[in-house]
C-alpha cells in the first residue's frame, strides 16, 4: 500500500504516461505521512438506512472505530435518487455525531443510476484524450449528455507489447452526485469521494491478484438485488432486479405468524434447506425468492461467461459468484445458485481486506457484515486499499 | 481510484488537502526553526557574555600575544557562561577556578591540559610583579583542588613583567 498525494490524481491520468510511472516511484520511495489524509467514514446510503463504518490503522490492517445503521424515513431517497436533501443532511448530521470528530466521508452512488462499462484504450493515451474517449463512448451505451453526466474511470489491466490498456468506465447523472454533495455539505461534513457501489464492494471482496477470475457480484439486498461483472476487481457492467430479501421475510413471518427476529432466525438457521418438521408453507416462500433470484444470476451469468470476440475467444469467462448483502444470509443460498450456475458461490468475507483477525476481532458479526460491504470498501478507500 | 465527484466538490476537496499540507509544512518548519534556535542558543549566549577584558597595560606585548590573550579572555568567559550546562566537567570547573584565583596584574596567555592521574594543568603567561606571581601561587597552594602547585624559581625570582609557567595537579 502506498499512500501519497500522488495517489490521489490516479484517477485524473492515464497510468501508462513516464510521468505518472516517476510519480508513482517517487510516491513510493517517499510516502506522504498520513497525518496529511483527513480520516473519513465510509458512509452507504440506501433508500431505507445509512450505514458508516470508520476505519483506523491497528497492527498490520485496520480497527473499526465507529459503525451504525441510522434508519431513514421512506420517501428521502427512492431507488437511490435522493428526492428530499434536508432530510438526507438532517440524518446525516446524526451520523456526523458519532463519528467522534470525523467529518470527511465517501460515499457511494446506486448501480440503479450507474451507467458502467468497459473501454480499451490505445498504450501512452493521455488523460484528456481518455475523456474524450470515453465522451465518444457515450453514443448507444448513456442515454445523458456528457455535460450533464459526471465520470471517472478505473484502469483495469495493461495488456504487454503496447496494446494498450482496458478501463472500466463509471457514469452518473451530475444532477444526481451534486444532490448527494448537497446533502453532505447542509450536513457539515466533506465528501472526498463518490464512486459506484459495485466497486466499495469490490474494494472489500477483491484480493487484487493478477489471475483473479472475472467475479459475478450479487448484492443481496431488502428491497433488490445489484449485480456487477467484477474483473479484477473493478465493476465493467451493474444492473438491479427487483428480487430482494424483504418479500421473504414477509411472507415467512405471515405464513408461519413469526416474529420479525423469529423470521430472521429461520432464514438463517433453517433457510432453503430446513429440518424435516419445519412447515412447508414457510419454505415455499423461500424456494419462490430463491428461484427468481437464482433465474437472474443465472441470466447474468450465463450471458457474460459465454460472450466471446471476434477471434471466438470468451471475453469475461466468469470463474466465480460471490454473494453480499443482508438478505445473502439466507441458510442454503449459496449451494442453491452454485447448482444453478454450475460455479463455485460463496458469501463474501467483508474483513477480508480489513483486518486479520490473529490480531483483532471485529464487533460485527459475520452474518451482518454482509450488510457494511459497501461502507467497509469505502472507509477501506481512505487507506488507498 | 475513480471519483465522480462533481468537480466544484472535487476543488473543495483538494483545497482541503492543500490546506492541510500547508499547515502540516508550517508546522515542521516551525518545528525545525525551534530546534536550531536551542542548538544554537549555547554558542549565542557564550559570544555575547564574552565582554572583552582590558589586559595589564603596563607590560609590553606583541601583536600576537594581545590575540591570545584575547582569545583566553573570550574562552575563560565562555567557560563561565556554560558552567551551568558543563558543571559535571571537572577539567572545565578546574580551569575556572584557577582562572578566578588570579590577581589582576597576572596575565594567562596559554593553558595546557592534559587528562593523567593525577590531571595537570600548565598556566603560561606574563606577572606584572614579582609579589602577584608569588600570591597566585599561595592563593592556588591554599585550594584543596590543588595537589601541588608548581612554580619554577627562576619564574618567581624573574624581572617584573617577565614570563612564567605554572603547573598544576590534581584529581580533575
Amino acid at each position: 500500500m502506498y499512500n501519497s498525494v500522488m495517489q490521489l490524481f490516479k484517477s485524473s491520468s492515464y497510468v501508462g504516461s513516464g510521468a505518472q510511472k516517476l510519480s508513482r516511484s517517487l510516491a513510493r520511495w517517499f510516502p506522504t505521512p498520513a497525518m496529511l489524509y483527513p480520516p473519513a467514514a465510509g458512509i452507504d446510503i440506501s433508500d431505507g438506512s445509512i450505514k458508516w463504518l470508520l476505519l483506523q490503522p491497528y497492527k498490520s490492517r485496520y480497527r473499526i472505530a465507529s459503525y451504525g445503521e441510522m434508519v431513514i424515513e421512506p420517501g428521502i431517497v427512492v431507488n437511490g435518487t435522493v428526492h428530499d436533501v434536508d432530510g438526507l443532511a438532517h440524518a446525516l448530521s446524526e451520523v456526523k455525531k458519532r463519528l467522534g470528530g470525523v467529518a470527511c466521508a465517501h460515499a457511494a452512488l446506486p448501480e440503479e443510476a450507474a451507467y458502467v462499462f468497459e473501454m480499451h484504450v490505445p498504450d501512452g493515451t493521455a488523460h484528456d484524450q481518455v475523456i474524450s474517449m470515453i465522451e465518444f463512448g457515450f453514443e448507444g451505451r448513456v442515454p445523458i449528455a456528457p455535460g450533464a453526466a459526471v465520470y471517472d474511470f478505473d484502469v483495469i489491466q495493461r495488456h504487454d507489447e503496447s496494446e494498450g490498456a482496458d478501463i472500466g468506465v463509471a457514469v452518473f447523472s451530475r444532477e444526481l452526485a451534486e444532490a448527494y454533495v448537497a446533502a453532505f455539505d447542509a450536513a457539515g461534513m466533506q465528501l472526498l469521494s463518490l464512486e459506484v457501489e459495485a466497486r466499495s464492494i469490490a474494494r472489500t471482496i477483491s484480493s487484487t491478484a493478477s489471475d483473479e477470475p472475472v467475479t459475478l457480484l450479487v448484492d443481496f439486498g431488502r428491497a433488490r438485488t445489484g449485480f456487477a461483472v467484477l474483473k479484477l476487481g473493478i465493476p465493467i457492467f451493474t444492473s438491479t432486479v427487483e428480487v430482494g430479501g424483504e418479500g421473504i421475510t414477509k411472507t415467512v413471518a405471515e405464513q408461519l405468524s413469526l416474529s420479525p427476529e423469529e423470521t430472521q432466525k429461520f432464514k438463517n438457521e433453517q433457510g432453503l434447506f430446513p429440518d424435516a418438521d419445519a412447515k412447508p408453507e414457510g419454505m415455499e416462500a423461500l424456494i419462490g425468492t430463491a428461484s427468481a433470484l437464482a433465474d437472474e444470476v443465472a441470466r447474468h451469468y450465463h450471458y457474460w461467461d459465454t460472450r466471446r470476440n471476434e477471434k471466438g475467444e470468451r471475453m469475461t469467462p466468469v470463474g466465480r459468484v460471490v454473494l453480499v448483502g443482508g438478505s445473502a444470509n439466507l441458510k442454503g443460498l449459496p449451494d442453491y445458485l452454485a447448482g444453478r450456475v454450475q460455479a463455485p458461490t460463496s458469501v463474501a468475507d467483508v474483513w477480508r481486506r480489513v483486518c486479520n483477525f490473529d490480531e483483532y476481532i471485529p464487533p460485527v458479526n459475520s452474518r451482518d457484515s454482509l450488510q457494511y460491504a459497501t461502507a467497509a470498501g469505502l472507509a477501506l478507500r481512505s487507506f488507498s486499499v | 481510484m475513480s471519483n465522480v465527484l462533481p468537480k466544484e466538490a472535487k476543488k473543495a476537496a483538494w483545497r482541503m488537502y492543500r490546506a492541510r499540507f500547508v499547515i502540516a509544512g508550517s508546522l515542521v518548519a516551525l518545528a525545525a526553526a525551534g530546534l536550531s534556535a536551542l542548538a544554537l542558543l549555547p554558542s549565542y549566549l557564550a559570544l555575547h557574555a564574552a565582554e572583552p577584558v582590558s589586559a595589564p597595560s603596563n607590560t609590553a606585548k606583541s601583536a600576537g600575544s594581545e590575540t591570545d590573550r584575547a582569545a583566553l579572555t573570550s574562552v575563560r568567559a565562555m567557560v563561565e557562561t556554560l558552567s551551568p550546562l558543563i558543571a559535571t566537567t571537572t577539567p572545565a570547573a578546574a580551569i575556572t577556578q584557577a582562572l578566578s584565583a588570579r590577581p589582576s596584574a597576572i596575565s594567562i596567555d596559554h593553558i595546557t591540559y592534559s587528562a593523567d592521574s593525577p590531571g595537570m594543568l600548565i598556566l603560561a603567561g606574563t606577572a606584572a610583579t614579582r609579589e602577584a606571581l608569588g600570591g597566585y601561587r599561595q592563593a592556588l597552594s591554599a585550594n584543596s583542588l590543588w595537589k601541588t602547585v608548581f612554580v619554577p624559581v627562576g619564574d618567581l625570582t624573574g624581572e617584573p613583567g617577565a614570563r612564567f609557567s605554572m603547573s598544576l595537579s590534581g584529581d580533575f
